[in-house]
């Protein structure tokens, strides 16, 4: 078993008529991934890759168990989108699209709450279950994430789509695999921070280590810091903290939009500092994180 | 595009590739002349466009074009763009281009376009940082 999603996992590809969906949609397939429908309003009828297209979420989730939506719709019509997604009671979205007005993504995560669902990103590549499925962009062509991503005993999680594939690609060189991997995305409000996927990796059998992928701004590091100590978590976390030279460069905006140095807890220096309270590794190099997790996981 | 005093251009992506990859170039004693991010795959235009006024700074005198693997980005459109830039702004692309290291999807027809133009690439068996150290090495050394 793996988190979030499995190779039984049905998954719908709202917005899958647009270029990057219909990409998505044939990576997909080929991974192994069982998507069961797509949606775009007015090309009902029509098919993407063999995939049916319908107009509305509702049409495929009154013929078919739906377990995961993955939306790729322009940014003024997401909101609706991962609306009609929860109302049709699909309980794990997972939301590429980049550019959502702030105010519309806290309304998706909130109704994202209501309704016990989980959403992964805005702006993020989504989630792969290395031999059983790839929900979202990650890991690009399944040839190519193949070479990447393999099953093993790390949880990844990570604020960048991209990094999530050098961390794994790393992991996998060192003969580390991944259970899975989840890339959260980068701006400012997620559905899904380190430290909400943290009880399900928890709670994984097959999890026994964690690596992620850190960087300035926000206050996703510290929360994970609580939750390590307060559950007084099994699974050793080895972090990766980007981004040290932006300490000297208040005020200055790089990478992502969630990337903003407000105040002096939002330093790599002060996030650092806090994670190794914690009792979580700091890796410097990407390099690095593979022997840290050995080294944690037979510690 | 950001701008700092150095001498090495980074055509440098994504968010969060970026942000490591600075910080490596500084970790190894680089200085960053300026940096542009190129994610969320480019055309072949945009990255030459952005090749090219990475070079119009007066002070660069290589550029580092690296990236970490990718899954939605071409390797073998930047190679092109990279090129193509390289060369319209009247540099000889295995002179001006000091390390290419974006594996990842199509990286095969990338890296043949690279070899064409005698253009150090490295695959996913180099790591980040160590792509940034070379690069800063031939700066150093040039």
């Amino acid at each position: 078993m793996s988190i979030l999603i499995t190779a039984d996992t049905t998954v719908v590809i709202q917005g899958i008529t647009g270029r990057e969906a219909v990409t998505m949609t044939r990576e997909g397939l080929d991974f192994g991934t069982k998507i069961v429908g797509g949606v775009t309003p007015g090309r009902g009828g029509r098919e993407v890759h063999g995939v049916p297209v319908y107009d509305t979420v509702e049409e495929i989730t009154a013929k078919t168990q739906v377990d995961a939506s993955v939306v790729s719709v322009p940014p003024a019509f997401t909101r609706d989108a991962v609306f009609e997604a929860l109302e049709a009671g699909v309980k794990l979205i997972v939301v590429v699209t980049e550019n959502i007005p702030r105010y519309e993504v806290a309304q998706m995560v909130e109704l994202a709450d209501l309704r016990g669902a989980r959403i992964i990103g805005p702006n993020c590549l989504g989630v792969l279950s290395p031999g059983e499925a790839k929900v979202g962009g990650l890991g690009g062509r399944a040839e190519d994430a193949r070479k990447a991503f393999t099953k093993g005993p790390v949880g990844v999680m990570s604020r960048s789509g991209g990094m999530t594939t050098e961390i794994c690609n790393t992991l996998t060189a060192a003969g580390l695999g991944q259970s899975p991997a989840v890339s959260i995305g980068g701006d400012a409000i997620i559905g899904q921070s380190y430290a909400e996927l943290m009880p399900l990796f928890e709670a994984d059998p097959e999890t026994k280590a964690i690596a992620i992928y850190s960087e300035p701004g926000g206050r996703m590091e510290a929360e994970l810091s609580c939750w390590v100590q307060e559950n007084g978590s099994r699974l050793p976390v080895v972090a990766f903290m980007a981004g040290r030279f932006m300490d000297e460069m208040p005020g200055m905006r790089f990478g992502h939009a969630g990337t903003i140095v407000e105040g002096k807890a939002d330093t790599t220096a002060e996030k650092i500092e806090r994670l190794r309270e914690a009792g979580i590794s700091v890796a410097e190099r990407i390099e690095d994180i593979p022997e840290l997790v050995r080294e944690r996981m037979e510690a | 595009m950001t701008e700092f005093d150095g001498t090495l251009g980074l055509v440098i992506g994504a968010g969060g590739g970026s942000l490591t990859l600075f910080d490596a170039v500084r970790k190894h004693g680089g200085d960053p002349a300026n940096y542009c991010e190129i994610g969320g795959n480019p055309s072949v235009s945009k990255v030459c466009n952005l090749t090219k006024l990475i070079l119009s700074k007066p002070g660069v005198e290589k550029i580092a074009v690296m990236m970490n693997v990718v899954s939605n980005t071409r390797v073998d459109l930047v190679a092109r763009g990279v090129v193509k830039g390289v060369i319209e702004s009247d540099r000889e692309p295995g002179e001006t281009v000091a390390i290419f290291r974006i594996p990842g999807s199509w990286e095969s027809d990338g890296f043949k376009i690279l070899e064409k133009y005698g253009i150090e690439y490295c695959d996913r068996s180099v790591s980040m940082y160590e792509a940034a150290g070379r690069a800063v090495a031939k700066v150093k050394g040039a």
